[in-house]
């Protein structure tokens, strides 16, 4: 699962949002100019020093078919743009497209590529970088020098059509409607850089066409990139940006609170007041894509029962849960977070209400043998607060008379008994990553997915019913009837109840008020320009 | 003493073949390297091409004689993850090593030797008893521990230092001061014990009989003789410094060689692995011998065998 | 700290008047400390006042008593409400465990290999030493950490790898001792008899070589401790499920501002520990043998 998944949040989620963060941004950026720059931007930035940003390391190599940390996402996305790009709405927006379709035979994708865009090295964006660039990703040569990038394998494309310079069409093997948001994860490069030099280059030296361009990366220490005064959009107003590697949380904040660093993300919600109580500093939170949820093995004879899972699920006072853990970045309810947005939610599916009788009731209904120990497997620092989850909701199934404990793991180990034969034998704590796109955020739990050990295809009566609406799903390119097909598949999911279902994970971060900056996405990926928005700024105090 | 010399030499020789040899069989450690390094979504031919291309199908004898030779001329293949040399990789961050194990070692000695002495010519005082209460407290505080408390205190709550990162020389006292404390107190407490030893010898009794002035027996004989085991003792802290510091350059955000290492190992970037691990101790190794060889030349009487 | 030379502290001296057949009251005061702390640790579970993983998150980040917490929790609650003490006492048994398994695995390999390396010599002397050397070489923490991340967690792991790894100090003073001992009239006179080698070396070279080995062995747990918790604090060491003071450490380290206590204690766990058993190595040395020297 790849962390690059961006946040598509609902307008209720966004205006929570805006009401939380300091000034509220975005419902009108007229409003938001006169509010935070009177006309004082450029003699402010000369003014200041550059903003330092600080992630926990270095990214392992800044040639984006090479990499896919989510480090490397957070510094390359002010390098490159692709074709398309999430904007603050987690609406999935043209960028270097002007816009884009798909054709009758539904399995080419025609991109109307905008005009005028140049690349950091003065050389004209085209249909021709496109089709170099993608093409690149399935070079063998190059695949066996490391070249590791996903797009071929997932998008299932074979060919890319230059129509004109300015028009292009990538073909798929068949329909998938969920392409658009690979073309998301498809940074468009140079072809005359990427071509000639070799990968031991382009590994330091990116060329894209962001609002940035890399100049110094003294590995492990720091990493400058100043303001691209060709961007399509205008130049940044802040000229240089500095990025620094460092391991320790604990560093990071104390970096913020004595001014060393100006942005660090995924805050845990213990940081919140730290931050808050520092008078140079504030919070921005967004909300969140990664869908936090308990798995429940549906091949282990004793989940197998409906009622068992119901019980489960009954069993979790989530008001206690998620106001406990996440404090203030708790979300406000408890939702099915098998799709991140939601529109692509069932307004029909209720969640489950939380209640210990009931729950006692269905167990006894199913004769589940109480005695028996159950565990929860959870990694130990990847979500925020995943073993005290666990530990806690270990202690409600307490409640309710089962023998719980939580059985914190480390990741590899995790990751070892998720890829052994019979995978996941007890109930384990996972976050999946959102594209903010209901099929895609669905097909998590088709056949076949490493992500799913709940095993509940095969091993539920709705199963094998719900791969089957996928199938036809991803080939249905009408919205509504989407809609439909998600819908029902969300009640297939519902009524076998797979998953306990927690909450999406939000992101916050620690900002110096001197910038205007603002989280977005779940913290994912460290944006300073979204589309549609203005460019970050220095803030006059 | 050309007969010690080239003993000496020839020894080296082998520990760092041996070196070489065991960095080189760290690799199989965990089993097959070509299947720790592939990556999950590759398939069979895939794999078998990787293994081909790395030369993991050829026998380890092989292996290890090709690995030997570019490794002598500093070639130890490229990064899985970085797409770069890992030597460059190394050479790149071994000043920022160097500039901290210097910097501790500054502190070690310049700290440790004149506290020593102190306590030595203060012996029983309330002065010697607090220094060497002082030592043990630092010889047994974590370093770990140490650092988040050095940050908290003097960079947070004071000001007077950067949290964390490489610049001017402020922002190397914190780190410093971590990684060197543990080395001050036992050069301290080393100190002391090699003074006392030395001033019960009758060479000095001698001297004093004779009239000498105590500060001139001090520093003349005492001093001078105590101290070759401190500065033997240096040499090898030093090795260790430069290859140890990898809690301090985590907390300190320190762009060393050993987060290079610890993230090559977590990253199972086996030829980095490799190399960062020969050429550290092949540091130690010649260091050594550098120790060795001036103590020869320094006090012929306590040449070793 | 684990990554330093392995070297002992050295504080001989001129002989000590030897007076007093009780050891100096620091030593006594650090021994009493120990055997307190073993029995926390065999006891653990009758002592403690809460089971140390029970989760009570109303509680979470309770001071300790003296800074206005209740004596439910005498030294406070981490961020999940653990009692913090009952962690402390679970984590004496950690570092108690894998300080003297390590050292009994690194103690029996470096004393059986630098025992035969001293008595015999030739060539076998050789491959052990210039294998000890090559050891010595690496950088201690580099070898632990590359091989708990190739092993993964786990407290029998870091405990053979620890042991494993700690053979070189043990081997190369026994060797010493060794070829001092061999030359001993009693030694002599036994081969001069036609003792068989095995038999000399455990009636003869073995016990007299016993004291230097106790003494190394004393600063090798205090290294050990350390290890582990570093170790841990890197997450290298035991699984996340046990409490051990390292890994106390470093889940209290994202909570120095919100609640100091949770680094603090565990922190001084490890450093009156390791101090204790520095205290005792000085005095073993100072009693056993004035002359050890690095």
């Amino acid at each position: 699962m790849g962390s690059r998944g961006q946040g598509h949040m609902s307008r209720r989620q966004f205006l929570k949002t805006t009401a939380l963060t300091a000034a509220g941004l975005g419902a009108s950026l007229a409003s938001r100019q006169t509010l935070w720059f009177p006309g004082a931007g450029t003699a402010l930035a000369q003014a200041q020093k550059p903003p330092t940003l600080v992630q926990g390391v270095d990214p392992e190599t800044l040639d984006p078919h090479f990499g896919e940390s989510g480090v490397m996402a957070n510094v390359l996305s002010n390098v490159f743009e692709a074709l398309v790009n999430y904007d603050r709405r987690m609406r999935l927006v043209p960028v270097l497209a002007e816009s884009y379709e798909v054709l009758s035979d539904k399995v080419t994708w025609r991109f109307r590529l905008r005009e005028g865009v140049k690349f950091h090295n003065g050389r004209p964006f085209n249909a021709e970088a496109v089709k170099f660039t993608i093409d690149r990703t399935m070079d063998p040569t190059l695949r066996r020098q490391g070249l590791n990038d996903p797009f071929p394998a997932r998008s299932g494309v074979t060919q890319v059509r230059i129509v004109n310079t300015s028009t292009v069409d990538i073909v798929l093997a068949k329909p998938n409607i969920i392409f658009p948001v690979f073309a998301y994860f498809l940074y468009i490069l140079e072809p005359n850089y990427y071509s000639t030099k070799s990968p031991r280059e382009t590994a330091v030296a990116p060329v894209g066409t962001g609002p940035w361009k890399v100049d110094e990366w003294v590995k492990g220490d720091r990493l400058t990139m100043s303001a691209f005064d060709g961007y399509w959009r205008g130049a940044p107003q802040i000229k240089n940006l500095i990025w620094r590697p460092v391991p320790e949380k604990s560093t990071r904040m104390n970096m913020l609170i004595t001014g060393e660093a100006d942005i660090a993300i995924a805050l845990s919600p213990d940081d919140i007041p730290i931050i808050e109580r520092v008078s140079k500093l504030r919070v921005s939170i967004a909300p969140g894509s990664r869908r936090i949820h308990i798995g429940i093995p549906t091949d282990q004879p004793r989940y197998k029962d409906r009622r068992v899972r119901y019980a489960l699920n009954h069993a979790i006072d989530w008001d206690a849960l998620a106001k406990g853990l996440l404090g203030r970045l708790a979300p406000e309810r408890r939702a099915l977070v098998l799709t991140a947005s939601e529109e692509w939610i069932n307004p029909r599916l209720k969640p489950f209400e939380f209640n210990r009788q009931k729950a006692r009731n269905l167990l006894n209904e199913a004769g589940f043998p109480a005695n028996q120990r159950i565990r929860i497997y959870t990694p130990v620092g990847r979500y925020l607060k995943d073993k005290e989850i666990a530990e806690a909701v270990a202690g409600q199934f307490r409640e309710i008379g089962l023998q719980a404990e939580a059985v914190p793991l480390d990741w590899t180990v995790y990751t070892d008994k998720m890829r052994s034969p019979g995978g996941m034998d007890d109930l384990y704590l996972l976050g999946l990553g959102s594209r903010f796109n209901g099929p895609e955020d669905l097909s998590i739990v088709t056949t076949g997915q490493i992500w799913d050990q709940t095993k509940w295809i095969t091993s539920t009566q709705n199963g094998p019913r719900f791969n089957e609406i996928y199938k036809q799903l991803t080939e249905t390119f009408d919205p509504k009837r989407q809609k439909e097909m998600a819908f029902q598949m969300e009640t297939l999911f519902m009524e076998e109840a797979p998953w306990i279902s927690l909450w999406l994970q939000p992101g916050a971060s620690g900002v110096n008020r001197r910038l205007n900056w603002e989280d977005s996405g779940g913290g994912d990926r460290l944006q300073m320009w979204l589309p549609g928005e203005r460019d970050v700024r220095f803030v006059a105090s | 003493m050309t007969a010690y010399i080239l003993r000496r030499l020839l020894q080296t020789v082998l520990v760092v073949l041996g070196v070489s040899a065991l960095a080189f069989g760290s690799m199989f450690l965990s089993g097959d390297p070509t299947m720790v390094m592939a990556s999950e979504s590759w398939t069979r031919e895939q794999i078998e091409e990787f293994r081909h291309q790395m030369g993991f199908d050829r026998p380890w004898l092989v292996q290890y004689v090709d690995f030997l030779s570019r490794a002598v001329r500093g070639d130890f293949g490229d990064s899985l993850r970085q797409q770069q040399p890992v030597f460059r990789l190394l050479l790149q961050r071994m000043p920022a090593t160097i500039e901290l194990a210097l910097a501790a070692m500054l502190i070690a000695l310049g700290i440790g030797i004149p506290a020593g002495i102190l306590a030595a010519t203060r012996r029983n005082t309330l002065m010697d008893r607090l220094l060497m209460v002082g030592a043990l407290i630092g010889q047994s505080m974590p370093v770990f521990w140490l650092g988040l408390l050095l940050a908290m205190v003097f960079a947070v709550t004071l000001g007077w230092f950067p949290v964390a990162g490489r610049g001017g020389w402020n922002h190397l006292v914190l780190p410093a001061v971590s990684l060197g404390l543990f080395s001050v107190a036992y050069n301290a407490r080393m100190t002391r014990s090699a003074i006392l030893e030395v001033l019960g010898q009758d060479y000095i009794r001698t001297a004093q009989a004779k009239g000498v002035p105590w500060r001139r027996v001090l520093s003349r004989h005492a001093l001078r003789n105590a101290l070759i085991p401190v500065v033997t003792v240096a040499g090898l802290q030093f090795g260790g410094l430069l290859g140890g510091a990898v809690i301090t350059e985590s907390i300190f955000a320190w762009p060393g060689v050993g987060r290079l290492t610890i993230q090559a190992i977590q990253g199972k970037d086996l030829p980095l692995v490799q190399a960062a691990v020969t050429v550290l101790a092949t540091i130690f190794v010649v260091l050594n011998l550098i120790i060795d060889l001036l103590y020869a030349v320094m006090d012929p009487r306590v040449r070793p065998r | 700290m684990t990554s330093r030379p392995a070297a002992l502290p050295a504080e001989t001296g001129p002989p000590r008047r030897r007076r007093r057949r009780w050891p100096p009251l620091a030593a006594v005061v650090a021994l009493a400390f120990l055997a307190f702390l073993a029995v926390l640790a065999v006891l653990a579970p009758v002592i403690a006042p809460h089971p140390p993983a029970r989760v009570a998150m109303a509680m979470r980040l309770s001071p300790p008593v003296f800074a206005g917490g209740t004596w439910t929790y005498p030294l406070g609650t981490d961020s999940l409400g653990q009692d913090l003490l009952s962690r402390i006492i679970f984590g004496a048994r950690v570092s108690l465990l894998v300080g003297v398994c390590a050292v009994l695995i690194s103690g029996g390999l470096g004393v059986t290999l630098g025992l035969v390396a001293g008595y015999l010599g030739g060539a076998l002397d050789d491959v052990i030493m210039r294998i000890a050397e090559i050891q010595l070489a690496f950088p201690t923490i580099l070898l632990y950490i590359a091989a708990m991340a190739t092993l993964g967690p786990g407290l029998e792991k870091i405990i053979i790898v620890i042991g494993v790894v700690g053979w070189v100090s043990y081997a190369r003073i026994e060797r010493g001792v060794v070829l001092a001992v061999r030359e001993q009239e009693y030694v002599t006179a036994a081969q001069a008899m036609g003792a068989r080698t095995g038999l000399i070396l455990r009636r003869h070279v073995l016990p007299n070589t016993m004291a230097p080995m106790i003494i190394v062995a004393s600063f090798s747990l205090a290294t050990t401790v350390v290890t582990e918790a570093s170790l841990s604090f890197l997450g290298l060491g035991v699984p996340p499920s046990i409490p051990s003071w390292g890994s106390l450490l470093a889940d209290g380290r994202d909570y120095l501002r919100q609640g100091w206590w949770i680094t603090t204690f565990p922190g001084l766990a490890i450093m009156t520990t390791v101090l204790a058993i520095n205290v005792i190595g000085d005095w073993l040395r100072d009693a056993l043998d004035p002359r050890l020297r690095v």
